[in-house]
């Protein structure tokens, strides 16, 4: 369903400024407390998780690269983000299915926000059962948390461990499926506790 | 809360309208925003970020209400406070400014009705919730800068977490005056990293920074920098092995514990006044929503009783 912004335009919702403050809250308290699962199904109207992350968080100040080409052409003007090389890039859009040898920005030391944002598209995510079994740990997490991931390539987790093992280098993970979403930021400790092979979404 | 019908205010709130909701156009918005991701991310690191002009003086709260008009939304109430009272300057102006910028939202002097708390100089004396999130506004972001004045240093030493020269700052301290003498502002570890400004609460508020249950975010306008502490993080103030932080002593020279006038609270932290015309001093709780609570729970428990 198509909605009127300020100038009168009508265009769908996670374009639009109200709908932007519901989810960026979200995402602030999903980023705030790694492991906690939320669902936009009420705010995405047939839209892509992934691009309302987009539609929250970007304008023309920053830019993107879309490893996979997720995106269709009419959406970059409406994301205003600079395309731009993935080691440049300050987000990432990426399908956590396949795996490619990328080196995202890992921001320097006096400067460690210089950093990607990698919004990572997977298959399912869940509290309980998933291809693959993480437990969670470090900053915003009460004691432990566990989640399940399926439709990701655990060389994914492994270089993003990589990525992130010198403080306060290290690279943002929001991921999202359908509908959920959840968030890794550089400083969860995250260990991969059993891993499913060659069967997704089961 | 404050319905008054003069119409000079009714024009104001007229022409407050035509404004974008927050004030603030959603770019700016957007700013603050990625700001804040970065800022959770990156526990205790000041993420430098365009401060807006806004219609007020720099310094007066800038920081924490360009935070606040970022994140509020129609559904949430704010509260606003300005040193532990909700109906001081500064707090009453902010709150007023917010709701003919932000219609539709609700505001309150009650901290377990607020979702959103902006605060000037304490953190509230009742545990905040998880789905509560606390703004504290920031005149001097980096504690740092009593030891080295070029930023360009400060952010090395921030990344090194290179705080010897802090340190050394306060065993001086404690060899000149037998004490460490930071009574607000005090240094605070976050994660094991990053040493921050907790913006000026008290020593007493210190503690509460550790393990929160609810987001908090600080905000500092002039100096452009946004830093957060997460919810359930590790926050230390820095200290010695043998000479342990310690919180405010409201003891008289009797060593008896002070108590607030107004409601008799023995575990809160306390104002001094004096009294104009006996020259008196009065203590009163420093949180005024805290201690409006407990009068009303003492008259509650004697109508039970009575």
């Amino acid at each position: 369903m198509l909605k009127q912004d300020l100038l009168g335009a009508h265009i769908k919702a996670i374009w639009l400024a109200e709908t932007q403050q519901a989810l960026f809250n979200s995402l602030m308290q999903v980023m705030s407390r790694p492991g906690r699962l939320d669902n936009w199904e009420q705010w995405l109207e047939n839209s892509p998780a992934y691009l309302a992350v987009l539609a929250t968080l970007l304008d023309g100040e920053v830019s993107l690269n879309d490893v996979h080409g997720l995106l269709t052409e009419s959406d970059w003007p409406m994301l205003q983000a600079k395309k731009s090389e993935v080691e440049l890039a300050n987000y990432l859009l990426c399908d956590a299915s396949k795996m490619v040898h990328i080196q995202p920005s890992l921001g320097t030391l006096s400067s460690p926000d210089f950093s990607a944002t990698l919004i990572l598209k997977v298959a399912q995510l869940s509290v309980k059962q998933g291809s693959m079994n993480l437990k969670l740990t470090g900053p915003g997490i009460n004691g432990e948390a566990q989640v399940a991931v399926s439709g990701m390539e655990q060389a994914w987790l492994e270089n993003r461990n990589g990525w992130c093992s010198a403080f306060p280098l290290g690279i943002d993970c929001i991921l999202v499926d359908d509908t959920q979403i959840m968030a890794l930021p550089r400083t969860t400790r995250v260990e991969i506790l059993e891993a499913v092979h060659n069967g997704e979404n089961n | 809360m404050f319905n008054q019908t003069f119409s000079a205010d009714t024009q104001f709130r007229k022409a407050s309208a035509e404004y974008n909701f927050g004030f603030l156009d959603e770019y700016a918005k957007k700013e603050v925003r990625r700001s804040v991701l970065k800022a959770i991310a990156i526990p205790g690191y000041q993420v430098p970020y365009s401060s807006r002009e806004m219609p007020m003086g720099r310094g007066f709260g800038t920081g924490g209400l360009q935070l606040t008009l970022s994140l509020i939304g129609k559904k949430d109430t704010l509260k606003v406070i300005d040193q532990g009272s909700d109906d001081s300057v500064n707090a009453v102006n902010l709150r007023s400014f917010i709701e003919m910028t932000c219609p539709g939202i609700d505001t309150t002097t009650k901290v377990s009705e607020a979702t959103l708390i902006q605060s000037r100089h304490r953190i509230p004396e009742r545990e905040l919730r998880e789905d509560q999130i606390l703004v504290l506004q920031v005149p001097y972001p980096d504690a740092l800068v009593v030891v080295e004045p070029s930023e360009d240093k400060r952010k090395i030493m921030h990344g090194e977490a290179d705080y010897s020269r802090l340190l050394v700052k306060l065993y001086e301290d404690i060899v000149k005056f037998n004490e460490i003498t930071i009574s607000h502002r005090y240094p605070t570890r976050i994660n094991g990293h990053y040493v921050i400004d907790p913006s000026p609460i008290p020593r007493w508020d210190v503690p509460k920074l550790n393990n929160s249950k609810s987001l908090i975010l600080l905000g500092a306008g002039r100096e452009k920098k946004i830093y957060a502490v997460p919810p359930y993080t590790l926050a230390e103030p820095l200290e010695f092995d043998d000479i342990p932080f310690r919180v405010e002593s409201f003891n008289d020279s009797t060593g008896k514990r002070r108590t607030c006038w107004r409601c008799g609270c023995d575990h809160s932290f306390l104002d001094e006044f004096i009294d104009a015309q006996t020259g008196d001093k009065r203590y009163q709780c420093s949180d005024s929503d805290y201690c409006d609570e407990q009068i009303k729970s003492q008259v509650n428990n004697q109508e039970l009783e009575g």
